[in-house]
């Protein structure tokens, strides 16, 4: 299979080659990149700006205890749309804290990736976003912040990795009784992974495998907690797979964690095409 | 002038009665058309008057308290320290706050002096004031917001089995809605079926003070919103209590009211 990572560069910048390394050194199959996706998709002219602004507008979702998603029918404000248009080029100024509807911006680009020369399986979009993606849970009836949406293409939200998994209970008490953002990011410093964090590289090379592995076995998850492939919900279990210690994280990277299983099955990857 | 063995100068009280009601009826009647009224006096608003009035626009805040500053007071948990994120502080530095630096891009003014000097420095660019006055309703006109229904805020408290008190309208060519969290002009329009408002989003999703400067604006033709009103028009989380956001987002805002008259005037 050969896959596609978009917006690397844009989005983790000198870190961006740390990824490359993780994905090297774990034995994957290395992908091609490319730049940012919305970059991607005006050159070639998949979408003309103001439409692609005004439907990354029309997926915001207004509060994330919200019980219904993007109202089709309601149209943005243009103030919503010019947002957008200010920041397809230049996701790495774009201000984070909006909420996208994950599964619907996948469905929303996959025509237009479509359209610009991506095909479907076996070529897999890996998409790197600097937004938050949200996906409606039936078990509680409200929207969950994730790391990635899985399929095609596959999303990977970059500020979703600091935001999305929980961090330590204390954090949102301390958070509860108001104590500022900034105060408590010091506090619990290395406890989380944060904006900067030499190990993000690492953790989007684990979550880009998860999309490779979903595409491929349509199983995306692995129960052995020391696998890449696990599907973390806590902050501490990304830093249990990834390493407690930032530091020794600086240099070019090692591989990412694999259990014995799909460690094997990505070198077969590798092989068998 | 004071009589000899007196300090103060012999007025008496209708004197004083005529003087107060005299001076508020001149100014209340020249700002009854104004250029812009801002509904809100809280840091946002303020930031947006002083740099309008500056720039020559005739300029009213409509405040429902007595006293002016909104929460500019006191920062979190009550506490009257008040905190910026840089560039914030460049403001301090131009209305003359003196502040601390707590660490690297942050800095720290105690909220009396900050709210005081950012007041004093709106009256001084000209602005004017009708404090202890509830935002009622908007003036539409040919599709777009004109102006203001205000009534005195006590009026409120009254039963309206025993009294019955119409307010009054304002015109002006834009209005602001700096009213924080509450967004009620915004909500004004939404009751008119004019806009749909998503209200503010979760305040556990952290998120950059940038979203509010970046969306501050025209919502509709003719009204404005900064600050807090901002996030519940678009419905993007709230922010912590840091106050560089409202006074950028007073600054933003003002700087898109001139844009906007002076494409209207065609210049």
């Amino acid at each position: 299979m050969d896959w596609v990572v978009l917006g690397a560069e844009e989005l983790l910048g000198g870190e961006a080659r740390k990824l490359k390394a993780s994905i090297e050194e774990t034995g994957f199959p290395l992908p091609a990149f490319k730049p940012y996706v919305y970059r991607v998709l005006l050159e070639q002219k998949s979408v003309n700006k103001e439409t692609l602004a005004a439907m990354l507008a029309k997926l915001r979702i207004k509060g994330l205890t919200s019980k219904v998603g993007p109202n089709e029918s309601v149209e943005p404000f243009p103030a919503e749309v010019a947002f957008e248009g200010r920041f397809l080029t230049s996701p790495g100024k774009k201000p984070y804290g909006i909420p996208y509807e994950g599964t619907l911006l996948q469905a929303s680009l996959r025509p237009l990736l479509k359209k610009a020369g991506f095909s479907r399986l076996p070529s897999l979009p890996v998409v790197l976003l600097p937004d938050l993606l949200a996906t409606f849970e039936p078990s509680d009836r409200r929207y969950h912040l994730r790391m990635n949406v899985l399929g095609f293409p596959a999303l990977i939200s970059i500020p979703g990795i600091v935001l999305a998994p929980a961090k330590p209970r204390e954090y949102y008490l301390l958070k509860q009784s108001g104590m500022d953002p900034a105060g408590l990011n010091r506090a619990f410093k290395g406890l989380f992974i944060d904006h900067g964090d030499p190990r993000l590289p690492r953790v989007v090379a684990g979550l880009a495998f998860q999309a490779l592995a979903y595409a491929r076995t349509g199983n995306a998850f692995c129960d052995d907690a020391g696998c890449s492939l696990y599907n973390a919900h806590w902050h501490h279990e990304l830093i249990s797979l990834y390493g407690p210690d930032e530091a020794k994280n600086t240099g070019l990277s090692r591989g990412i964690p694999l259990c014995p299983a799909h460690s094997r099955m990505a070198k077969d990857w590798k092989v068998t095409p | 002038m004071a009589q000899k063995g007196r300090l103060f100068a012999p007025v008496g009280e209708k004197e004083i009665t005529r003087a107060i009601v005299n001076s508020f009826a001149k100014q209340f009647v020249e700002y009854v058309e104004s250029d812009c009224i801002i509904v809100g006096a809280g840091p946002s608003g303020l930031m947006a008057g002083r740099d309008l009035a500056r720039q020559g626009l005739k300029t009213l805040i409509v405040e429902r308290n007595n006293y002016l500053g909104g929460g500019f007071w006191i920062g979190g948990y009550l506490l009257n320290k008040v905190t910026f994120r840089a560039p914030g502080e460049k403001v301090l530095d131009e209305i003359g706050v003196p502040y601390e630096k707590a660490q690297e891009g942050l800095f720290v003014a105690d909220g009396p002096h900050a709210c005081s000097k950012l007041i004093a420095s709106a009256c001084d660019a000209g602005v004017k004031f009708a404090n202890m006055t509830l935002f009622d309703d908007v003036v539409l006109r040919d599709n777009s917001v004109q102006g203001v229904v205000v009534n005195w805020t006590p009026v409120r408290a009254l039963p309206r089995e025993i009294t019955c008190v119409d307010p009054i309208a304002l015109e002006t060519k834009i209005v602001v809605d700096a009213t924080g969290h509450d967004a009620l002009v915004v909500k004004m329009l939404e009751s008119k079926g004019l806009l749909k408002v998503p209200g503010h989003g979760s305040m556990w999703v952290e998120a950059s003070e940038d979203l509010v400067v970046e969306h501050t604006g025209e919502v509709y033709p003719g009204l404005f919103v900064c600050g807090m009103s901002v996030t519940t028009t678009y419905g993007i989380p709230r922010m912590g209590p840091t106050f560089s956001g409202m006074l950028l987002s007073g600054k933003r805002v003002a700087e898109t009211i001139l844009e906007s008259l002076r494409n209207k005037v065609g210049c």
